[in-house]
Formats: structure tokens, sequence, C-alpha cells
């Protein structure tokens, strides 16, 4: 009789041991599968980008305080890429406008950076004006005269102008004129000095914010988003799908790629690296155990997965032959995954479509 | 705006308060409900109600008469609870009305087998809401809160589709929905009889699409937002007349159906859409702007507030606010107490507050997917309704959240608009 327990016991065991979850078993859709994601997401492809951006800013300030010390042309080049690094840095940060790059209603940190962002509207005029302003002026140039600037007066695109062509009337590209400017006037370095430093402050801002606390919180942000303890009440997962589709649809829809970034010719390069954080976010990184495109795959959606993949791949070919017609309508196609193919694969609620006329 | 101009906001609209309430008696749902009860109570049954303008007059003089059995009955009356009711629902399987009592928590939810829209709290049944299908849906129920139960299913006539919204007359015996006859693309008014919801007869709205409409605070008039945009049930929601759309606010008189006046503001492609009145009968309206068909990319602001015969004033704000708002107002609501105005934009996850004397911006509240947008009967806050099935409180003159009154309804999905009524 006993024998005959063991023999059930064993069987039991058996069978119990035969089910559950094992490393090597294909990942399935769950709350709990897409909170790893999720977590992967913010450590691996968010917060990387974060520091990028303010690594890129401060090595930017850094990188002109050398210049103004002994303005040259290498000097002026390794300056010009420095600032070419830290706008991919931002079109990578791009990507995730809400939280710490969100973070007021009327001054929001994003527009002090990229002035475009806000609704399209192209600036250079106003920096142009602006710059030349205070490079003739007599008013002091201090760090609370730039904190006090407006947001179409600061930012990339004040310093792309500042370093990519002259002051003058004739607007000259050439690195001996502007070099050649630098070296004339003093005001200009401290322009372009306390410009940078702006944009690192931002940076260093936005770092601290999203890991260790808020300026209203002890709490650091990434906490407070994968807890979704914030007070809008945002779920993470459907913040992060909003926020890469207003992205796609701004590229798209701002003609970025002829608007953005003209005197640097870095838009299609900025572009290419909001794209590649886009991948991160889907499929992403070396580190990463779980991404959204495998939960999806999981999930019955291998359809949807190959399609999002197929638009990605016709993006990368749109910036590769620099064609915005093509780039345009790839992006649109990715703005359609992020709005359906993207939330339905993964089970996730983005609220009520509330359209026009309602 | 500081403290102390709130104080005095609050100081200026009590007087204009007890002003109005001495050259006319209370107009408001509860009282309109107490009326019939103390109707009932010497013997007046309401279907001695008639539509005619000496009916009508004869009814506000007995308002006046019972005012004071009223007044004595409510001092006795029990504790009334405060219900908040709206469309909810995401898929065909799930629409219906909802309603939720925010002291307890409690929910309820009848299915409609369609997607609701607006919603009006029927003057002359206790506990009884009518809501009014979405664009361009055919349907229309009144819903019993006590018993839960759909009492009344109406529909349009042939060639005809609802815009969302409608209201009652004074005295409740006459409802008025915002219609489109698709044969014609022309908008009208449809006059139904308040107890059976049947057709009586149909006005011009003066405009294509009318979409939210009210009574002022005269019962004589009603207030129009002619959207402007032109739609086929065989198209569902596609814009059919995007470029040449014309928005106005119009505003009816009720008995004859003629206009008295139409206003539009500036800027074309904003379509009116949503109304508030205040107390002293300015008009707050709540806008939309066709951003495909703008040919420039300005901001527009999206809220403005009308007083009949003068010029339209918007309200501004600060790029960075309206643009925010991702050119969408869902909802419009206005708080007598404090002289401030609210506006929903769920595209924006925000709401938005302006002060309608100053104009002045003045707050603002984060929640995702928020729409739906009341005041509390106390008027002491702005209750604010979303998608995911929360409810928040907002103070109504500090505009700060009372945390401590977070609802959380997670199965349920509140739409648009949101209505307030003590049950």
């Amino acid at each position: 009789m006993n024998k005959v327990y063991l023999i059930i016991i064993i069987y039991l065991l058996g069978v119990i041991s035969c089910g559950g979850e094992r490393s090597n078993d294909p990942v399935a859709v769950s709350d709990d599968n897409l909170k790893v994601a999720l977590q992967e997401i913010i450590d691996f492809s968010l917060i990387p980008a974060v520091d990028s951006f303010a690594q890129q800013t401060l090595k930017l300030s850094e990188s002109a305080n050398t210049f103004c010390a002994t303005p040259t042309e290498n000097q002026l080049t390794a300056l010009q890429q420095n600032w070419k690094n830290a706008y991919d840095s931002w079109f990578r940060l791009a990507n995730y406008v809400f939280g710490p790059l969100d973070d007021d209603i009327i001054f929001p940190t994003y527009t002090f950076i990229d002035s475009l962002r806000l609704r399209g509207t192209d600036y250079l005029n106003t920096v142009r004006v602006e710059n030349a302003a205070d490079i003739n002026g007599t008013h002091t140039l201090d760090n609370r005269y730039f904190s006090n600037k407006t947001f179409q007066r600061v930012g990339l695109l004040a310093l792309e102008s500042i370093l990519f062509e002259t002051t003058s009337s004739d607007r000259s590209t050439a690195k001996p004129d502007i070099v050649n400017e630098f070296q004339s006037s003093s005001r200009k370095c401290e322009v372009l000095q306390g410009l940078t430093e702006q944009l690192q402050t931002h940076g260093q801002s936005i770092q601290h914010s999203w890991k260790v606390s808020t300026p209203n919180a002890s709490s650091s942000y990434r906490t407070q988003f994968l807890d979704s303890t914030l007070d809008d009440g945002s779920d993470p997962i459907s913040t992060l799908l909003t926020q890469f589709q207003a992205h796609m649809e701004y590229l798209q829809k701002r003609n970025v790629a002829t608007t953005s970034a003209k005197l640097s010719q870095s838009a299609w390069q900025g572009i290419s690296a909001a794209i590649d954080e886009f991948s991160f976010f889907l499929s992403g990184t070396e580190e990463t155990s779980i991404s959204l495109l495998s939960l999806m795959t999981a999930g019955g959606f291998q359809i949807s997965v190959e399609q999002i993949n197929s638009n990605l791949e016709e993006v990368r070919l749109s910036i590769a032959a620099k064609n915005p017609d093509t780039l345009d309508i790839a992006l649109g196609k990715l703005d359609g995954n992020l709005k359906r193919d993207i939330p339905d694969g993964l089970k996730v609620d983005l609220g009520i479509n509330f359209s026009d006329g309602d | 705006m500081n403290k102390q101009q709130i104080m005095n906001n609050q100081q200026i609209m009590k007087k204009r308060q007890i002003k109005n309430k001495q050259i006319q008696p209370s107009l408001d749902t509860q009282n309109r409900r107490d009326f019939m009860l103390a109707m009932l109570s010497i013997g007046v049954a309401p279907l001695h109600l008639s539509h005619s303008k000496s009916a009508m007059a004869s009814t506000q003089q007995l308002t006046q008469q019972v005012t004071q059995q009223v007044s004595h009955r409510h001092q006795v009356s029990a504790k009334k609870q405060t219900t908040l009711i709206s469309a909810q629902g995401k898929t065909d399987d799930q629409y219906g009305i909802s309603w939720i009592h925010p002291k307890t928590g409690k929910t309820k939810t009848v299915l409609t087998g369609f997607r609701g829209h607006g919603l009006s709290i029927h003057p002359l049944k206790t506990n009884t809401v009518v809501m009014y299908s979405r664009r361009p849906g055919t349907q229309g129920i009144e819903v019993n809160l006590a018993t839960g139960q759909i009492q009344h299913r109406f529909k349009c006539q042939s060639n005809r589709h609802f815009l969302g919204h409608g209201c009652f007359n004074e005295s409740g015996a006459q409802l008025f929905t915002t219609e489109a006859d698709y044969h014609s693309g022309q908008g009208k008014i449809v006059v139904r009889d308040g107890r059976t919801y049947e057709p009586i007869s149909e006005m011009n709205s003066y405009g294509i699409g009318p979409h939210d409409i009210q009574l002022m605070p005269d019962g004589k008039t009603l207030v129009v937002a002619n959207g402007g945009i032109q739609t086929h049930p065989n198209s569902g929601r596609k814009k059919l007349n995007l470029k040449t759309m014309a928005s106005n606010l119009t505003y009816i008189d009720i008995e004859s159906g003629n206009k008295i006046e139409s206003v539009s503001v500036a800027e074309s492609k904003a379509s009116i859409r949503h109304l508030s009145i205040t107390e002293e009968g300015s008009v707050i309206v709540a806008m939309q702007f066709q951003r495909e068909i703008a040919n420039h990319n300005r901001t527009v602001p999206l809220g403005g507030i009308h007083k009949p015969g003068a010029a339209f004033a918007l309200f501004p704000a600060p790029d960075t606010v309206i643009s925010r708002m991702k050119d969408y107002a869902g909802s419009v609501t206005y708080n007598n107490k404090t002289g401030i105005a609210g506006f929903t934009s769920p595209k924006g996850n925000i709401a938005v507050f302006w002060n309608v004397h100053t104009l002045e911006f003045v707050g603002h509240h984060s929640l995702q997917d928020v729409c739906g947008l009341v005041v509390s009967k106390n008027q002491r806050y702005f209750l604010l309704s979303n998608s995911f099935g929360e409810i928040r409180h907002i103070h109504a003159t500090t505009l700060i959240e009372d945390k401590s009154k977070r609802l959380q309804s997670p199965k349920l999905s509140w739409d648009n608009h949101m209505v307030v009524v003590n049950t």
C-alpha cells in the first residue's frame, strides 16, 4: 500500500515539475512580462538616452570653453562635431517628451532644447537677430541673462547658428570666417558659452529627475513612472506608445528632414538616431530579456511584427536615400503601427478614441 | 489670479446670485423636481402642463406660489446623494450609461447597444436621465436611475441622425434635440414631447452640424453650437465639407423658431461644439480646430465667451498651453461661484481653467484621457472623468486636486460628458 502511495507521489511530482515557466520557454503576453519589458526599456534604452544627452551637452560645453581659449579651425571642427553629437543624442531622447522633459505647462524644458518641436515653427531668423544683438550689445552676458531667455532664442538652434555661420550679413559658413568672428569678438564666445551652459544645465536636470529625484518628490521619475504613481494617472506603457507615436507624427508632419538643422545639415542623422531608439524600444538591446516585439510574437501577432520590421526598414532606406517623400509615407505606416498594431498585440489600452466632432 | 482676486470675484458672483434670485424664481433642476412634488401634493398633475405661452406663464406663477412649501419640505427632507452619470464603454458590447455615487463609489451600468454622448436630467421625472447617441447615431434613451431600467427608447425620423446633445425647456414638457437632415445637410432642432419623445415640430438650427444645445436663463431662448461639419451615416464620421465649413453660435427663439442672433469666431476652421451658460446669460464655448484643412500653423484658442449682442472674447493662453490641447476641447463647464470655466482635452490629457471675468489662464490638471467635466452640486469642485474609469475632484477655487476623493472604477470607461444630479 505504501508503495502505491509512493508511486502516486512520484508521479504527481513529475507532473508538477513539467509545469511552470522555465527560462527557455517562449515569453507570453502577461502583466508580469510586460512589466519586465517596460523596466528593461527604461533601464536599457531610456535612461541611456538621458545619460547620453547629459554627456553630450557636457562635452559641448567643455569644448566651447576649449575653443574660446584658442579659437582655431581645428577646434571649431571639433566643436561643430560635438554640436552634431548633442543634436543626435537629442533626437534619441526626443522620443520621450514627457515627465522631466515636459515639466511645466507654460515653459516645458523640451522647448528650450529644440524650439522646432513645439509646433514645427522655424525660429532661425529669431536666433540670428538675438545672437547678433547679444554680440553687438553692451549688456551683461551672465548665467542669469541666458536663463531668462525665451525658448525661441536658445537651445540647439541658437547654437547651430552661432557655430555654423557668421553673424555678419553674408552668413558665411566658411570655417575661417566663423573663427575670425570669434577671434575678433570676445562677446561672441560669451554668447556661445552662455548658450552651451544652459543646454548642459537642462541635460543635467533631466538626468537628475530621471535618476535621483524630481522637484516635487523624493524619489526619481524612473521609480514613480515604473510604479505608476504619477499624479496624472498615466499608464507607463501607454505613455511610451503615445510618445513614440507623437514623435513619429512630428517627424512626418513637421517635415523635420527639410526644416531642422539646415545649417549643419544634420537632420537625417538626427532622424536616424530617433529611429534607432524606436528600434531599441521595440526589439530591445543586447541586455534585454523580454522585448515588446517578442511579446507580440508570443501572443500570435507575428504578421504585425513582420509588418513593423518591414516599415522600420522602409524608414531606414528613406533615410539612407535622404528622400523626404518616401520617409513621409514610411513614417505614416509606423504611426499606424503605434496607434493600432502594437497596442493590440500587447493588449494595451490607450483609452477611448475621442475623435474630432465628439 | 491671486487669492484676493478670487475672493473679490466670489463676492461679486454672490451679489449677482442674490440679485438674480430676487427677480426670478430659481430654475435649477432640484427646485424643478421639488416643484413637481409640491404640485402633486396640492393636486396639480404634470399632465396639465401645456406648451403654450400662457400655460408657461401660469406655470412660473405656480412655481413662485409653491416656493415656500418647497423650501420647508427641503429642510426636512433627508440628505440627498450626489450621482455622476456618463455614457460609458469602449466596444459595441460594452456601450451603456453608467452612474457612480462618489461617497460610496458604487456604480451601476445599463447597456444601451449604442455609444452615447450628451445627457440631460429630466426636469419632470425624478431620477430620470435622457442620453443621446453619438454622431451619427439615431437612438436616444430615457433611464431611471433608481430602477436601472431603460424606460423609453426613441429614434430619429428617417433621413435624420442625432448629433449628440439635447435639452429640455423649463417645464420639461419639451425636449430639443440637435439633428442633421442628411439629404439637405441642414442642421435641425427637433422639438419632442418631453414625456414620450415623439417629434412635435422642428426648427432650423441656422447652420450645419448643430452639436450642443442649451436653454438660456430667460427660458425663452435656445443657444446652439453649429459645428459646421457635415457628415452622412453612409460615410460614418467622415467630414464631408471641411473646405467650406462655417461654424456659428446661434440664438433661437423657442416659440417662433426664429433666429435672434448668430455669431462666429474669426478662425473659420474652429468648430464651436460645446457650451456652458453662466447665470448671467453669457455663453462659454469649447471648440475643436480642424488643423488638417488650416492654411497656417498658428495655435488657435479653443475656448471663448459670448454675451448676446456683443462680440466673442477668446481665452488667450501661452502657445504651449493651447498647443498641448492638440486642437481639441472635449467638454466645458462653468462654475458660477468662482467665475472659472474649465475645459478638457483628452487628446492632450489635460483639463485647463480660465477666469471668465479677467480672461486669465488660471490653472490646469493633467489626467490621462480626461474628457468628462462637471461642477459639483455645491460648486466646490470641478469633477473630471476619464476613459480609465477615474474621477477626480479639483477644488473650484484653488484648482488643486483633493486626492482623498479619488475614485477608480477600472471596468468603466467614462465617455465625453458627465452630468451630476442629487438623487
